[in-house]
């Protein structure tokens, strides 16, 4: 099967039986799809723009082929949250969805019409995508056929590898430029089948990989690092023969792991929603990290003023057309570029982040928070946590803000501020880490140094150092030393900080469950002293006691003691 | 281990795991929806979770999404399956 250009893809007929995607109900074929593009093109009247929003890939492509072959612009939404998608919906002619409640809300897959062969409008948009933009608000991002086609690009990199069996996975959203073209616009182009479905777990999609013909994989950074760590990735050897990785840097680890386990190097894509595909590169291991090799028909440049990537090719849809029509991106990455052409990246030039694979613009989210009536001053960063980047925010309260955290807590706090954002970004890039602070840590000429800001999100330790401990018969002595940047430091004069006894009560726990050897929920505190303060950066011991009769009425006794004076004692309920 | 210590000990999974702030593992509750509304957590975090659960109780969620998305409700849920794959 000739790869087409998308423009042409109802021209001529097709393989009626051609397998173009596979969902619950089985095998969706050529015929099918184009008699449900046909179907719901019919439907479409006189509307002009219609929003897309699909759970499953087969109906989102045929939302999309419907919208272009009734002469109509597609809109999809950059999330599938209601609050986005309905926003969107009120300004257009409707909402084409496979399982939306909204009344009047079109399901792709409800009609069927016998499918006329059709050119669409090459250079016309044909749909508009949204991304974050450098300020502001969203961006509308229009996309012709043509910008598009870099799909034949692809195939003529990869596509002698691939045969046409070849099915495609992908963990990427199809609402998102790199799963728009990896999967499904590239296999409906080519004639291989995809995956309709979504799969959020690697133990969902490793087995549908393993059986039937061989796959290739689109996939995120996030995910494709949780694949390396499954065992049956070996077993794909020779049968998940490509995978691509898109949307976020791959860490050096990950590639060398799908190398080890595969045979073959994921191939990484650099682009962007704007620009399209840019360049790409595969990460050897034991070899230094490559540069990034422009795509055959894409011009690079090096902004000699901002020191950014700047980019030309039939694929980029928005900047300064130059002399042969094409159009000029300046891209928000700092660039070092080669005599040949390659180059390597040197970080954003920009406040904008990958969280996920999801483009984020910390100055949009700063904006939309302080518009709460909790928050003077915000600042937010990108911190990484357990492997994954996410967002952490430093805020000055305002006085309603101050009233909420002191009665309710940071908790309640950050869940308020959370869901005031929650309708209108991925929950995924809302921020994790909330850090209330008397004023933001500016440096002598007003700007916010990243590190400062980092530092404030640290994560402060909660449990004392355990220095040495000592267990006889019923009783566990642990020496312990409080930390100086504890966590739950407390106190009515900042310079004066105490230990809570809620934190000290919570120790105890700690040390009665390696006493009694199992977990443990504190039920209640008995005949509870706290003689003297315990201050950070000072020992102490603490003994926990449980004797028969103890454990037989569910409870232990501790003691927190320093040189011999006590500081805390009492008796804490447990389950028997 | 009888239900409710279960229960606790994946509190405290999903605390460290997922280093969660904020809350205390006692204070999750069992039935309450762990993903977007309730504990809020995410698609990440869900890979994280499956993971963690492995490591500490061997035990692998299989390939059917639906069945995965009723075992991920909550802590309830996640007992139920770690108890039933244990056997």
């Amino acid at each position: 099967m000739p790869t087409l250009l998308l423009a042409a893809l109802f021209r001529e007929p097709r393989p009626p039986d051609m397998a173009v995607a596979w969902d619950r109900e089985g095998v969706r074929t050529w015929r099918e799809f184009s008699e449900h593009a046909a179907g719901l093109a019919g439907q479409l009247g006189r509307g002009t723009s219609w929003v897309v929003d699909c759970a499953s890939s087969y109906a989102f492509a045929v939302a999309l082929f419907a919208t272009a072959r009734a002469g109509a612009l597609a809109w999809v939404p950059p999330n599938r949250q209601p609050g986005t998608v309905g926003d969107l919906a009120a300004r257009s002619d409707g909402l084409l969805s496979d399982g939306s409640e909204e009344p009047g809300a079109l399901h792709p897959l409800a009609l069927s019409a016998k499918a006329a062969a059709c050119d669409l409008p090459e250079d016309r948009a044909a749909l508009h995508l949204f991304t974050s933009g450098t300020t502001g608000s969203a961006k509308e991002i229009p996309k012709t056929w043509r910008q598009l086609d870099e799909v034949a690009e692809l195939e003529r990199c990869f596509g002698s590898g691939l045969p046409a069996s070849t099915r495609v996975f992908s963990t990427a959203p199809h609402h998102h430029l790199y799963g728009l073209l990896f999967r499904v616009l590239w296999p409906l182009a080519s004639g291989r089948p995809f995956q309709a479905e979504t799969l959020l777990h690697v133990e969902e999609l490793l087995p549908r990989i393993a059986e039937g013909p061989p796959a290739m994989l689109a996939a995120t950074p996030a995910h494709l690092r949780r694949i390396t760590q499954r065992e049956e990735l070996a077993r794909l050897r020779g049968h998940l023969v490509r995978v691509f990785s898109s949307g976020g840097p791959l860490p050096a680890s990950t590639a060398a792991a799908v190398e080890i386990a595969l045979g073959e190097p994921p191939v990484e894509v650099f682009g962007s929603t704007e620009s399209g595909g840019v360049a790409l590169r595969s990460q050897r291991s034991g070899e230094p990290p490559p540069s990034w090799r422009p795509l055959a028909p894409v011009r690079v440049r090096r902004d000699a003023e901002t020191g950014c990537l700047r980019v030309t090719s039939p694929w980029v849809s928005l900047g300064a057309e130059q002399a042969d029509g094409q159009l000029e991106l300046e891209m928000g990455d700092r660039v070092e570029i080669a005599a040949n052409g390659e180059f390597r990246l040197l970080g954003r030039a920009d406040r904008v982040v990958k969280i996920g694979e999801k483009r984020v613009v910390l100055l949009d989210m700063e904006s939309r928070l302080l518009e709460h009536g909790f928050v003077d001053e915000v600042a937010l960063v990108d911190v990484e946590r357990g492997g994954d980047a996410r967002v952490g925010a430093l805020v000055v309260l305002s006085a309603e803000g101050r009233a909420v955290h002191e009665r309710e807590g940071r908790r309640e706090l950050g869940r308020a501020l959370g869901d005031h954002l929650a309708p209108h970004w991925d929950r995924v890039v809302l921020p994790r880490i909330w850090r209330v602070v008397p004023a933001l840590p500016r440096d002598e000429r007003g700007k916010l140094p990243r590190e400062a800001l980092l530092a404030e999100l640290a994560e402060r330790p909660r449990s004392p150092l355990v220095l040495g401990e000592e267990r006889a018969g019923d009783v566990l002595c642990r020496e312990l030393r409080v930390p100086e940047d504890l966590a739950q430091l407390e106190g009515h004069f900042p310079d004066l900080p105490v230990v809570p006894g809620v934190a000290q009560v919570g120790w105890a726990l700690a040390a009665a469950e390696v006493l009694l050897g199992r977990p443990l929920q504190a039920h209640g505190v008995e005949a509870l002293k706290f003689k003297e303060p315990l201050r950070p950066g000072t020992s102490l011991s603490l003994e926990v006691e449980a004797n028969p009769d103890d454990r037989a009425k569910g409870r232990f006794r501790f003691r927190c003691t320093r040189e011999g004076r006590e500081l805390s004692s009492g008796r804490v309920k447990v389950e028997p | 281990m009888d239900s409710a210590t279960l229960a606790l000990e994946i509190k405290k999974i999903i605390v460290e795991c997922l280093a969660l702030e904020d809350i205390a593992p006692e204070e999750i509750e069992t039935e309450a929806p762990l993903f977007v509304e309730g504990l809020g957590l995410d698609s990440i975090d869900a890979l994280e979770l499956a993971m963690a659960l492995e490591e500490k109780y061997g035990v692998t969620v299989g390939d059917d999404p639906d069945e995965n998305q009723k075992i991920f409700f909550s802590v309830e849920s996640l007992a139920r399956f770690v108890t039933e794959q244990r056997g």
